[in-house]
């Protein structure tokens, strides 16, 4: 038969197409999940991200394949492994840190905990996040610094994300007299938050006497605001319900003390 | 859009910047330039700058109401202003595309039933200046209620909404004042074979129709009960009635977006 035929050393035609048949099954494979990765994660994955995911995967896929194929045209791929190996070793020890940073940046990418614009706190730094790469992500802090932070380090780290969800609440302490009356003191301060539009109405705001303090009655607030305007709110609301308060007679005490003597202190005379 | 009617017009200086006797009132119509008018708090004020004819000729609007105010300075010569009620997304910022109704009696739907409410809703103001056909600009937004935002559903996956509150009404409601809130028909359908409580109605402001006279806003919308806690709501995209004798509003969100938006929302938090 042709396919028996010879062609050089102990290949046949056979052998040639057999390899042959691998390498182009491998590259339709490869075309094939390329094509069904981009129709997946179209709408989850940035364009530029999904199509270095796409390549690394194609090539993988045809290597496998190129693998495979070589022992059919008489090429043992263990020795070239055993060639390769050493090398690959050196550029293995060389890379590892920039493989970590790849393999992290593909799972941030697929997990998505943050997303460009996101207000979050990532190892200790608080920033927006202005890019996340396939290596790296770039923060922009509050004070106008530009950090990159490798992307082993995002992923191996708590990863606190401010805006993820569309509202937050935060918090505040106000303290007053003991001679004050604390009822009063909430209502006003209820009142102040329910004119602040983006202090929101539900969930609602909490007000109530937490603690009886060393030198004051404290009444903790909780307010819930967007995430995205929290901040504002925040800065607004507390002098706002501090001029509240203290236009209603009730005011917010300095630390004192009660000293209390054994003896009556000798009366001051005039000099 | 027509010429403005001569009862509208206030003298207008040909000689730079003169004076305008205050007219009292602001409603849904045109008014020609230079003109000022005066609404309880708030007050407009345009002026002509320049020489009328002469190069340099300009207007300058200002708003005052309350403790907010805005100042334009517009290079025209001629044109009208002209207010419409619109969406009231707008203030004190646009954070959202959503506004919750919360009903203040709690409606009970009969299974495979239709009704038809009216309820009221909030509306803020476009002042526009009308250069010729088509030829406008929105040079103010403002609102005359006092705005306030509210959390539809949990942190994690509801929506930050404006917040109104409403009665409901089985016909129109008892002439609500125009400027400030408009009047909504819903036509409430429960697919359901259970009674079903509605207590609120959420909506994407995205495809709002407001039509208006001076002494109305009108909007028509739906809701399609579809479980005890979810819903489909909606604008119609019927005009209203003829005999109603209303005019279609500027449709702020749609005219800023040039991608089609949903034009309905799916109330999967509850009823």
């Amino acid at each position: 038969m042709i396919f028996n035929m010879i062609v050089y050393g102990e290949v046949t035609l056979l052998n040639i197409m057999v390899a042959l048949l691998l390498f182009v099954g491998s590259l339709v494979i490869a075309k094939i999940i390329a094509i069904n990765i981009r129709r997946s994660f179209r709408e989850r994955i940035a364009r530029e991200h999904l199509e270095l995911i796409v390549k690394v995967l194609s090539y993988f896929i045809i290597v496998i394949g190129i693998i495979w194929a070589l022992p059919h045209i008489g090429v043992e791929p263990s020795g070239l492994m055993v060639a390769g190996g050493i090398v690959g070793l050196a550029i293995g020890f060389a890379s590892q840190s920039i493989v970590g940073n790849l393999v992290s940046g593909l799972f941030l990418i697929l997990e998505r905990p943050i997303k460009i614009g996101d207000t979050v706190e990532i190892d200790d730094i608080l920033g927006i996040v202005e890019d996340i790469r396939i290596i790296s992500t770039t923060l922009r802090t509050f004070d106008g610094l530009y950090i990159r932070i490798p992307n082993e380090t995002v992923f191996t780290s708590n990863i606190t994300n401010f805006v993820v969800h569309v509202a937050r609440r935060f918090e505040y302490s106000v303290g007053i007299r003991y001679s004050d009356d604390a009822d009063k003191a909430i209502g006003i301060i209820k009142k102040t938050i329910e004119s602040h539009p983006l202090a929101l109405h539900n969930p609602p705001a909490q007000v109530f006497v937490d603690e009886l303090g060393d030198n004051s009655v404290n009444i903790i607030v909780r307010i819930w605001a967007p995430s995205l305007e929290w901040l504002g709110v925040k800065m607004e609301l507390l002098w706002k319900i501090k001029t509240a308060i203290e236009a209603e007679g009730i005011e917010i005490p300095f630390p004192q003390r009660v000293h209390w003597f054994a003896e009556k202190p000798p009366a001051q005379t005039d000099a | 859009m027509d010429n403005p009617p001569e009862n509208n017009i206030t003298a207008a200086s040909s000689t730079g910047k003169q004076a305008q006797p205050p007219r009292q009132g602001l409603a849904y119509e045109k008014y020609t330039l230079p003109c000022r008018i005066e609404h309880g708090e708030l007050l407009i004020d345009v002026e002509r700058e320049g020489e009328q004819g002469a190069a340099g000729e300009s207007f300058v609007y200002s708003r005052k109401h309350g403790s907010e105010t805005a100042e334009k300075m517009l290079r025209a010569t001629e044109g009208y202003l002209l207010f419409n009620p619109v969406e009231p997304i707008n203030k004190p910022k646009e954070i959202t595309p959503f506004f919750l109704i919360q009903f203040r009696q709690t409606l009970t739907v009969k299974p495979r039933e239709i009704y038809e409410i009216m309820v009221t809703f909030p509306v803020d103001i476009a002042c526009m200046f009308v250069a010729g056909e088509q030829d406008y600009t929105v040079l103010d937004i403002f609102s005359l209620t006092e705005p306030k935002y509210s959390l539809y559903g949990t942190p994690k996956s509801g929506l930050i909404c404006r917040y109104w509150e409403s009665r409901v009404y089985p016909a129109a409601p008892p002439s609500p004042d125009p400027l400030q809130e408009g009047v909504m028909r819903i036509s409430i359908r429960n697919t359901t074979s259970r009674w079903v409580e509605v207590t609120q109605a959420v909506f994407s402001a995205n495809e709002m129709k407001i039509y208006y006279n001076q002494g109305k806003a009108y909007t028509e919308t739906y809701m399609k009960i579809l479980s005890d806690t979810s819903a489909e709501t909606g604008f119609s995209i019927t005009p209203p009635p003829l005999h109603l004798n209303l005019e279609k509003s500027l449709e702020l969100l749609a005219a800023r977006k040039m991608i089609m938006s949903e034009p309905k929302l799916l109330m999967e938090e509850g009823l």
